[in-house]
């Protein structure tokens, strides 16, 4: 076939999966609009599939531009474009950094990641503030005065520990500029390098090797509570400054800030806020109440469910799905807990845990808001990062693990002191096309899973007319698509979309995995099992969860795939509920077994091992892990239109 | 250098002709550098080289690399080493020390340290008990600092499409986009013998069963039996080596394998493959503006240090130890 008929092709491909599947022609509007052979002609890449590819990136990387690099002695010539350059495959070095600026040893994805975002901390990232803005409204405070006077230095000792102050504490407005006339210039224009670094990495042939986003985090830890989220721009509209905690330490006035300086701008600007490490918050990120304290109005929880589509559920410092002491029947929730409950020290004992600190406590109470409100706050789909310190975006992989704090956790010794960290994990997103506008549109819809690091294929179907021989049919995702919703949606109402013959009272899932296949040198781990997690509140506005095994067997070797169709067994049509899969590889060996071997200790006599590899002996860290994928959650609400 | 990126590109480009129009404005540059002159800065006192400061250097290398460094890199550590201890000399006397909230935040954490923090004179008294010097992070940031200011300072070279090819064409390597093709594939499951495999795979050849018919053979699998025109190393990221390699050799419209992949038994379609390419400059104009400015901003800093190499006085009382 001639390349101009190549898009015919294409139209009579869809045309022949959709007419083999769909008995009743009305069915056909109702196909996900990227099935609409009408949208094969806004593609911008060659490689388009109307039913989507899994992309796998990593959407949390800090690089030289962040303030704690330089404190963690990382690489300072780990910068943004260096990070983006990483991502496709090149090495990067590792520090201790010599006299001789020589790296200690350098790493390399042997996997190249197909998109990224770079995520320094806003906070003192473009020290362009008020007080050096003459003219600025702020610029006569009292505060600014002082930052501009001769004791700057006492300035900056008082409100630099507010990091962790109490959210009220912290100064309204204030600068971080000193009394350098170079600063403006030189400072400001770091946002734009951030900018440029993107750009410029960002694939702009057809090719579509690699997409970036513009990004940056916001840090705050109020009394320890960790709070920080990223914050991802869809295109090239990004506000001129990044609002750091320093800007805005009250979350909701982050999102308020957000929402008017970008989604609402009227520029084309579009962003997604992503929290992560609730797991360290002491139950402060998905708290459904303000910074003072008071509960959530309907237009809070409308804010917070538009901005907020997202989170991160595992990275370096933890995996914030559940906790064994909370999801008591669920042994699986110990994997990835830290020991710690917030990111910096807090006086007196630690407080019980929260279930607002999890992805389950924060889903179950979107529940309970939304009976009382009529919004979900906390309609939650699951991303992973990495978080890494060193640019080594996408660097997950257990064996090598080299830290993420720069010289603070390299080489060995150094991060065994958090010996519960991990190397972190994926975001994986099923989009048409590895193009921003593709990718983003499926972040917002929450098409999207997250992984501990490996790359298995994972896909996830609601719908109460899924027609139960999916498994068997030779286009499973058009069937899912065309019957049900995928992964991040919402189920529609009984009867609609339904496949001929498939009647069923309660909602059908559909899900399938493919074991990442891994390298020749690396194969990946074939899968154990998959499971459903289902969680719903009662009229009390109780919150309950059941975990259900749906395919595999618990200590087996494995398969490469698994397929399933699975009826919700409990289902009440009256309680909202929301279902999300995880599927679960066989065994393999974490980081610090690899590498305390490696290193030659033993742990047979105690007494023999030197002090600073004792935790390769902890008895509370396993040895072996299961590595997974979350996906986004499905949700179910009685009366759904 | 104590400056040098990663990747060996801008060493290598920065050779490069069309980069000698350049050299006037680096020059400007390094002229300012060199003559000190830079308003109520300070003057520049001598750096003193003692044999204790290379011995430290050869410590840190023995203890990093597990080895003793030979001559030549013992050499090269001690003028890595001067470059980086001009670079924070300058920085500290063009006040960029003053004016950082890092370092003052370092200073600070120190100071609470030795029980000093009170007080309205708190940096001075930092800097009077000496806990600047020697440490990593405020050297590391007074280094990144002085490196932004003489890289933004560099003189903007006009650049026009002619500068833009040349950068593309010295490095094909980094810029060509990946062969592609376009695949269809029948599936069986990995428990299927071979010979089932190969009796399927005379089958369709012997049926001319086209590769558009490929989701009515073979076994169930969820993923896609039409793949549209896909990067190779994406293909191979997903179906494995193997299959990557029959893709890139079958020949187009006909039925080859069987092929394994780490889930199962594939038997392949190429419809259609593409070449790797180039781009043209226009396809990637942004990125390679990006990378020539990149290119440019370590070419100022290089010549910066090296003016200031050239400029700063440096007497070396290391008998025997280089």
């Amino acid at each position: 076939m001639k390349p101009s008929l190549k898009p015919f092709r294409r139209l009579v491909i869809l045309v022949t999966f959709l007419s083999t599947l769909l008995c009743v022609p009305g069915l056909l509007a109702q196909a996900p609009a990227a099935a609409d052979p009408g949208a094969a002609a806004e593609s911008e890449c060659d490689d388009f599939a109307p039913f989507r590819t899994p992309f796998f990136g990593d959407l949390h990387v800090h690089t030289s531009f962040s303030m704690d690099t330089i404190y963690f002695q990382g690489n300072r010539e780990s910068d943004p474009a260096a990070a983006y350059r990483f991502a496709q495959g090149d090495p990067i070095g590792f520090p201790p950094i010599d006299a001789a600026g020589n790296p200690a040893f350098t790493v390399q994805l042997d996997r190249p990641l197909d998109f990224a975002a770079v995520t320094d901390h806003a906070e003192y990232l473009g020290e362009t503030r008020i007080c050096f803005t003459p003219g600025h409204p702020g610029y006569d405070s009292p505060e600014c005065e002082l930052l501009r006077g001769p004791n700057a230095f006492l300035a900056f000792q008082e409100w630099f520990s507010p990091l962790t102050a109490p959210i009220a504490a912290v100064p309204d407005r204030f600068d971080l500029c000193a009394a350098d006339p170079d600063c403006l210039e030189v400072a400001g224009s770091v946002w734009q390098e951030t900018q440029d670094a993107a750009h410029a990495a960002d694939d702009s042939t057809s090719a579509c090797e690699f997409t970036t986003f513009v990004g940056y985090e916001w840090t705050g830890s109020p009394e320890g509570a960790n709070l920080h989220r990223n914050v991802i721009f869809a295109n090239e509209e990004v506000p001129d400054l990044p609002v750091s905690y320093l800007d805005e330490p009250r979350p909701e006035k982050l999102l308020e800030s957000i929402e008017s300086e970008c989604l609402d701008a009227g520029i084309g600007c579009d962003a997604v806020i992503i929290p992560h490490n609730s797991n360290l918050s002491l139950g402060r990120m998905f708290s459904p109440t303000l910074s003072d304290g008071t509960p959530f109005s309907a237009a809070d929880a409308d804010r917070f469910a538009r901005l907020q589509p997202l989170m991160e559920i595992v990275q370096h410092k933890g995996i914030s799905e559940c906790h064994p002491a909370l999801n008591t029947n669920d042994e699986l929730c110990s994997f990835g807990i830290l020991a710690n409950q917030s990111i910096a020290p807090i006086p007196g004992p630690p407080p019980p845990i929260s279930p607002f600190s999890f992805a389950r406590g924060a889903l179950a109470e979107g529940l309970a808001q939304q009976q009382d409100l009529g919004v979900n706050p906390f309609e939650l789909g699951f991303v992973g990062g990495t978080d890494d310190h060193n640019a080594a975006a996408g660097f997950v992989d257990e064996e090598e693990y080299s830290g993420h704090l720069g010289a603070l956790d390299s080489p060995l010794p150094g991060r065994l002191f958090q010996v519960d960290a991990t190397p972190g994990g994926l975001t994986v997103i099923w989009a048409e096309e590895n193009s921003r506008r593709s990718l983003f549109d499926a972040l917002r819809r929450r098409e999207v899973y997250a992984t501990s690091g490996p790359r298995p294929v994972v896909r996830f179907f609601g719908g109460f007319g899924l027609p139960s021989a999916m498994c068997g049919e030779p286009s499973f995702a058009p069937l899912g698509y065309a019957h049900g919703v995928p992964m991040g949606g919402i189920l529609d109402a009984p009867g609609a979309r339904q496949a001929a013959g498939a009647t069923s009272p309660a909602p059908r899932f559909a899900v399938s995995a493919l074991q990442d296949p891994g390298t020749v040198s690396d194969p990946g781990a074939p899968l154990e099992r998959m499971q459903v997690i289902k969680g719903w509140v009662d009229d009390q506005g109780t919150t309950h969860e059941t975990v259900y095994d749906v395919a595999g067997t618990p200590g087996s070797t494995g398969s490469p795939s698994l397929c399933t169709v699975w009826t919700d067994p409990d289902f009440d049509a009256d309680q909202a509920a929301f279902y999300y899969a995880r599927v679960l590889q066989t065994p393999t060996p974490r980081w610090h077994a690899i590498q305390c071997d490696a290193a030659g200790i033993s742990c047979e006599d105690p007494e023999a091992v030197p002090p600073p590899f004792a935790p390769c002996c902890d008895p509370d860290i396993p040895r072996e892990i299961q590595e997974r994928a979350w996906t986004s959650p499905i949700w179910y609400y009685p009366n759904a239109e | 250098m104590s400056h040098r990126p990663a990747m060996p590109l801008f060493r290598a480009v920065a050779s490069h002709p069309f980069l000698h129009f350049l050299l006037l404005g680096g020059l400007l540059l390094a002229l300012d550098v060199a003559s000190g002159d830079d308003g109520e800065a300070g003057p520049r006192e001598p750096l003193v080289v003692e044999a204790d400061d290379v011995e430290l250097l050869v410590a840190e290398h023995r203890r990093i690399h597990g080895r003793e460094p030979d001559t030549a890199a013992r050499h090269a550590l001690l003028e890595e080493w001067i470059e980086e201890e001009l670079t924070v000399r300058e920085a500290r006397r063009l006040g960029l020390l003053e004016g950082d909230l890092l370092i003052h935040r370092r200073l600070g954490e120190k100071l609470e340290l030795v029980g000093a923090s009170a007080g309205p004179d708190a940096l001075e008294r930092a800097l009077a008990l000496g806990l600047d010097r020697h440490d990593p992070i405020v050297r590391n940031r007074l280094v990144q600092r002085l490196h932004r200011r003489w890289a933004s300072r560099a003189e903007p070279a006009e650049t026009d499409d002619a500068d833009l090819r040349e950068l593309l064409e010295a490095h094909p390597e980094r810029y060509r986009k990946p062969a592609a093709a376009r695949v269809s594939h029948v599936y069986l499951a990995p428990s299927r013998s071979r010979e089932v495999a190969e009796d399927l795979l005379a089958t369709l050849r012997r049926d001319h069963v086209p590769g558009e018919d490929a989701p009515k053979h073979g076994d169930a699998f969820p993923g896609e039996r039409h793949l549209p025109l896909r990067n190779l190393p994406k293909l191979e990221s997903t179906l494995g080596r193997d299959v990557a390699e029959q893709v890139a050799e079958a020949p187009l419209g006909r039925w080859v394998g069987p092929v394994r992949s780490a889930w199962g038994w594939h038997l392949l379609w190429v419809h259609e493959r593409r070449a790797g390419r180039l781009p043209a400059v226009e396809e990637i104009r942004t990125r390679l503006l990006h990378d020539l400015r990149q290119v440019r901003r370590d070419d100022a800093i290089e010549r910066a240090e090296e003016a200031l190499r050239q400029s700063w006085p440096v007497e070396m009382r290391t008998e025997g130890a280089t």
